[in-house]
């Protein structure tokens, strides 16, 4: 198991080398002088001059990426144009919203998403099925900001029940932190949960249509622990898969969601950066969320070989 | 050569491919909703002399009325001319985006699956893009070049080219292992005959499906894009800018986010709808084996049971 | 006498008034007995097996009374049929790698049926299932208690699933095509251990099979179905000895026999040779961090023109790695494969097209070795086509409509696709494929082996037609010895890539030198059931 962590997480070092490569480069064609836009356009040509060559900027391409990624890998992202702060600083004060909003969002996903999906490949064919399949198709063809602005509308504008758009840290607030959340957790995670419930219910179908369920069923096994015990642990594999891979749209949409909502988060923190062309810190949130991702992909991964002995055991064979 | 034998076939098969699809309702139904769509987007201003750009500080926020169909924005301007205008933008984006991100795709992939060297390059860099969530990606592109269509024509396709490479080539790669290649290399056919006759047309129905949703996603990540101020410049009309004004008159005029939503969400039905009938029509051994698609159990949602859903 | 299970007049559907897939079926299972139900795919076999305990295919209809230790099975209820399901007949099945959950030890699975019928205690399931595996022979049973399938070899896996049918002890026990997917050698110990199931423990046996050495050397009474409908019963000798229905009596035919005197002398002249194998070595390149292992070791061998060598081996034997490489689908490691003079591992390109010109290869499954966008024509004439052998498109055309006369297949066939034909038609479209460019050679990777018998009989007098027709030399790849048998001149027998014994396939059937092959031939049940019994004995007196 331990060689099996070490090979998937050694996969991912020239995934984040390329990552880091596209990242820096994009930087670095971007037209306009850091240069010149930290210091005004009063500022002597001879002052920018030589902070170009102070801030490294006259250098060639690969000695600035090399002192970039060596600077990043130690915590050193930079600082931003315009928040008198560095930007690992910037994303750790943006990050706790973001991190609330993604928590809640994949627990409410979950909870719907198991239990529908589980249920309707059981009921198969019956009214139930077919609802989860409405609910499916809404999840499928709205996309997250639409749905955030209807639900806007719907809660907010007509029903006045929740903020239009907003933050309070239910840390500190609960009452109120939940319900400036809850909506934007309910717009994002209803799109994750019915990508999340086609899948369980499409792996659990298959499993319940496998030998070994008609083998365990004519061993005297009842259903329920049939669909719990068996299909639910060999569609594990897929549905987490589907999980992990969903994160990206997660990430996608929490950028949007809190842009709409207001939510001084990362992906708030994004959309500003590049409304005032913040380079910096663009370079160092998109950096930082594509190794959340990866983070996360790899703990499937891992997930993965928990549930699976072959891929467990087959690892062991191989040393 | 044996050119009535060829030509005879190619006939029955196109023959067969499109009766099959006069019998796919998805399809059918999901194609009309685009077509309609896009007629719509090109005739109808002309017809009803809308101007999606004419200001009009008087009536600003007006609901929907005999004059302005759909009501107006914030500026006074006709929302029905720019939901329509709008339409043209993001249907000529999405698909420029997606003829140029699948040709791009294509040849990347099945050179990818011709050489070892080129394969691992270029599929190292389609794991560093695709490794960037989608619409960061996009995000970081659109900033770096500028918030222009023809740049984020080439932001999009950046963002689409890797995954259907990647695509292409496990397809290419899995069928040279399927027993019917292996019969072509063993009766000794040249790899441009196994490509032509037998890769490409079994990628091609891979892709027809994959390309549909690709669609479907430029259209959801353009409109995203120009919500948050990076896609389609203002004041040209795009689905996304209608909702970002939207968004700041969402107390005063609801219905400019409804309608604007509206379009996209029937948009994404009807891609949806085209992509599920093309997977069942491409692969009808996976129609009759795997669970109806998405569009289709909207069908059997609305539409009476059919005789195949009971039990 | 109270039987336990009594099927009456079962009737299975599938859709409003569709297809009747089982037609009134009858049968009764006798106290300690073992009766077969035979029958080729589509027979209604299977469905009938498995409403035993009511497990039935999605839509189906059902009607009739299936009686299983006096409960009524069609009518009990969901806690009823549980208690059942495991404790009044239980269920081997055919392919014992799907049949295990791969995600669970199989001690958990052997467990999970006991923990259903009521055995709480952890301990005592575990300990109930060592006790098992020991019964079903698995080797150090404490150990293999906690392992996941995937480390177990396909015989023992079926070992496993015997076990957790045993586990309860049922009346009954209803074993699908317990064999089919299992090499000859362990098919043997299979049978054995569940005739063992019935003479120590007392078990009745319905056993679904479409193999006829199977019936003889396993079963009491034989029941054989054809299109849903019972058409013969009868006691084991009887049947074999007289049968009544036409249907049976095609089948019986349609078998091929080992040892019953067709095998061919070989004299062929070796003149000119088509193919040589030298010392040959085939490795495939291996997964990182592992030593390769070569799939064929210093195997020699040659074919003369118009001679048919059949190569014999189990599953892993390295008898299509070998067929493989003479068209170049695998690669030559070590010594020299000569294809008309040509060494293989040294050709490529162009000379390498023009030999695969001079090969047709016959795959084994005829539903994946055709493109579906292709139809029938295209599929038959596409050799033509790749070598630009015709330069006329009517003499395309007639050439390929003269293919499908000698496949024995009607011309209007040529429109259709692949996939609207039977897998006999497709084989035989396979065949023509071979043919098209009248090859010298032809080699025939396991032609008939996803067919039915009475299909395969077919097919393979077609080849056999075929080959003294246009004297094509051939290299017949397969585990059935009696099929080798009818068709091969001269015939190899491969063992773990090795090459134990080659010659006359009257002298390696009739008196064959290695042991190996010895233990080969005497696996194979023969279709007589007085001769096998016979033969067991023998065995059992060997050893």
């Amino acid at each position: 198991m331990l060689s099996y962590t070490l090979r998937r997480a050694g996969a991912l070092l020239p995934v984040l080398l390329v990552v880091s490569v596209i990242i820096f480069s994009l930087a670095y064609l971007t037209p306009g002088d850091p240069a010149r836009t930290t210091l005004g356009p009063e500022a002597l040509e001879v002052d920018v001059q030589n902070l170009r060559d102070s801030m490294g900027l006259n250098d060639p391409f690969w000695v600035q990426y090399f002192r970039w990624i060596l600077n990043a890998i130690h915590g050193d992202l930079g600082t931003s144009y315009f928040l008198n702060m560095s930007v690992a600083e910037a994303i750790g004060q943006h990050f706790l919203p973001t991190l609330q909003l993604a928590v809640l969002t994949i627990l409410y996903a979950l909870v719907i998403s198991i239990p529908l999906g589980t249920l309707a490949a059981r009921w198969r064919g019956s009214i139930f099925d077919r609802g989860v399949a409405g609910f499916t198709l809404i999840g499928l063809t709205f996309p997250s900001f639409v749905l955030s602005l209807i639900l806007v509308i719907a809660f907010s504008v007509w029903l006045h029940w929740l903020p239009v758009a907003g933050y309070r840290n239910p840390f500190s607030d609960p009452w109120n932190g939940m319900r400036y959340l809850i909506l934007p957790a309910l717009s994002l995670g209803t799109i994750y949960a019915a990508v999340i419930t086609r899948t369980v219910r499409a792996s659990v179908l298959d499993v319940l249509k496998s030998e070994y369920v008609d083998a365990a069923r004519s061993r005297g096994v009842n259903e329920t622990r049939l669909l719990f015990a068996h299909a639910l642990r060999n569609a594990g594999l897929p549905i987490i898969t589907m999980i992990g891979l969903s994160f990206a749209s997660l990430v996608s949409g929490a950028v949007v969601a809190e842009s709409i909502f207001n939510i001084p988060g990362i992906g708030s923190l994004l959309v500003n950066a590049i409304e005032r062309r913040d380079y910096p810190v663009l370079q160092g949130v998109v950096l930082f969320l594509t190794c959340v991702y990866l983070g996360l992909n790899l703990l499937v991964d891992l997930l993965y070989g928990l549930i699976d002995p072959r891929v467990r055991l087959s690892d062991a064979g191989a040393k | 050569m044996a050119m009535t034998g060829t030509n005879d076939t190619i006939r029955s098969t196109r023959g067969g491919a499109l009766s099959r699809a006069l019998h796919n309702p998805p399809l059918i139904f999901g194609f009309t909703i685009i077509a309609g769509m896009a007629f719509a987007a090109a005739a109808l201003p002309h017809l009803l002399g809308l101007d999606p750009l004419a200001v009009d500080p008087l009536h600003r926020l007006k609901a929907p009325s005999a004059t302005h169909l759909l009501g107006t924005d914030n500026f006074g301007r006709d929302l029905a001319a720019r939901i329509l205008a709008g339409a043209s933008t993001s249907l000529r984006l999405a698909a420029s985006v997606t003829i140029l991100a699948a040709a791009i795709g294509v040849a990347v992939g099945i050179l990818a699956s011709f050489s070892r060297l080129l394969d691992h390059v270029l599929m190292r860099i389609c794991d560093g893009l695709m490794a960037i969530p989608a619409m960061l990606l996009a995000l970081a592109l659109t900033a770096t070049f500028g918030p222009k269509f023809s740049n984020l024509l080439i932001a999009l396709v950046i963002v689409f080219v890797p995954g259907i490479a990647r695509l292409v080539r496990a397809r290419a790669l899995a069928l040279r292992t399927e027993t019917f290649v292996e019969a072509a290399v063993a009766m000794g056919a040249s790899n441009l005959h196994i490509m032509a006759r037998h890769i490409f047309p079994n990628v091609l129905s891979v892709l027809a499906v994959q390309v549909t949703f690709i669609f479907a996603e430029t259209i959801v990540i353009e409109a995203a894009l120009s919500f948050l101020g990076a896609g389609v410049p203002p004041p040209a009309p795009s689905w996304g800018n209608i909702l970002y004004d939207g968004k700041a008159a969402i107390t005063k005029a609801p219905y400019m986010v409804f309608f604007a939503s509206t379009a996209i969400v029937i948009t994404v039905i009807g891609l949806t709808m085209v992509g599920d009938g093309l997977r069942d029509l491409v692969d009808p051994r996976m129609g009759v084996r795997s669970e109806p698609g998405m569009a289709k159990r909207l069908f059997r949602l609305v539409l009476p049971r059919t005789s195949e859903g009971e039990r | 006498m109270n039987m336990p299970l009594k099927i009456e007049n079962l009737k299975i559907s599938f859709g409003r008034g569709a297809v009747e897939a089982v037609r009134d079926v009858s049968l009764e299972l006798r106290p300690g007995e073992i009766l077969a139900l035979v029958g080729e795919s589509g027979s209604g076999k299977s469905l009938t097996a498995r409403s035993v305990l009511k497990m039935f295919p999605e839509g189906a209809v059902v009607d009739g009374r299936i009686s299983l230790t006096g409960d009524n099975v069609l009518e009990a209820s969901p806690n009823d049929l549980e208690r059942l399901r495991g404790e009044a007949a239980a269920m081997v099945f055919q392919e014992p790698s799907t049949a295990l959950n791969p995600v669970f030890t199989i001690g958990w699975q052997i467990g999970e049926g006991l923990k259903a019928h009521g055995m709480r205690d952890p301990r005592e399931r575990r300990a109930r299932a060592v006790e098992l595996l020991r019964d079903v022979d698995i080797p150090d049973p404490e150990t293999r208690v906690d392992c996941y399938p995937h480390q177990l070899s396909g015989g023992q896996k079926q070992r496993v699933v015997i076990a957790m049918a045993l586990a309860l002890r049922p009346a009954v026990i209803i074993a699908d095509e317990p064999t089919t997917a299992l090499d000859v050698t362990v098919q043997a110990g299979i049978l054995d251990l569940l005739r063992r199931c019935r003479d120590e423990l007392g078990s009745s046996i319905l056993i679904i099979t479409h193999n006829l050495g199977v019936v003889a050397d396993l079963a009491d009474r034989v029941a054989v179905m054809y299109q849903g409908r019972i058409v013969e019963e009868a006691s084991s000798t009887a049947l074999f000895s007289s049968p009544k229905a036409d249907y049976t009596r095609r089948l019986l035919a349609a078998v091929p026999r080992l040892g019953q005197g067709t095998a061919k002398d070989d004299n062929t002249s070796r003149e000119r040779l088509v193919l040589v194998a030298d010392q040959l070595e085939i490795t495939y390149p291996s997964r990182f961090g592992r030593t390769p292992v070569p799939a064929v070791k210093s195997v020699s061998f040659d074919i003369a023109a118009g001679e048919v060598l059949g190569l014999v081996g189990e599953s892993g034997s390295g008898k299509s790695t070998i067929g493989r490489a003479v068209v170049g689908l695998s690669p030559v490691t070590g010594g020299a494969m000569r294809l008309f003079g040509a060494d293989l591992r040294h050709v490529k390109g162009e000379s390498l097209r023009q030999l695969r010109r001079r090969v047709g290869f016959v795959f084994q499954d005829p539903a994946s070795s055709f493109n579906r966008f292709m139809t029938v024509f295209d599929c038959i004439g596409e050799p033509l086509r790749v070598h630009r052998a015709l330069s006329s498109s009517s003499e395309f055309r007639s050439r390929v409509l003269e293919l499908l006369d000698q496949v024995q297949l009607p011309r209007e066939m040529a429109t259709r696709y692949p996939g609207e034909l039977s897998g006999g038609q497709r084989q035989r479209v396979g065949l023509a494929r071979a043919l098209a460019l009248n090859p010298e050679f032809i080699v025939a990777d396991e032609p008939t082996s996803a067919l039915d018998v009475s299909i395969q009989a077919k097919v393979l007098e077609l080849f056999r037609a075929l080959q003294k027709e246009l004297g094509f030399a051939a290299l017949f790849i397969s585990h059935d010895l009696a099929v080798v048998e009818e068709i091969a001149h001269r015939v190899g027998v491969l063992r773990h890539g090795q090459l134990l014994e080659l010659g006359s396939a009257r002298q390696v059937m009739s008196s064959p030198s290695d042991d190996y092959t010895r233990l080969l031939i005497n696996s194979v049940p023969v279709p007589d059931p007085l001769a096998q019994a016979k033969k067991r004995m023998l065995a059992g007196s060997i050893s």
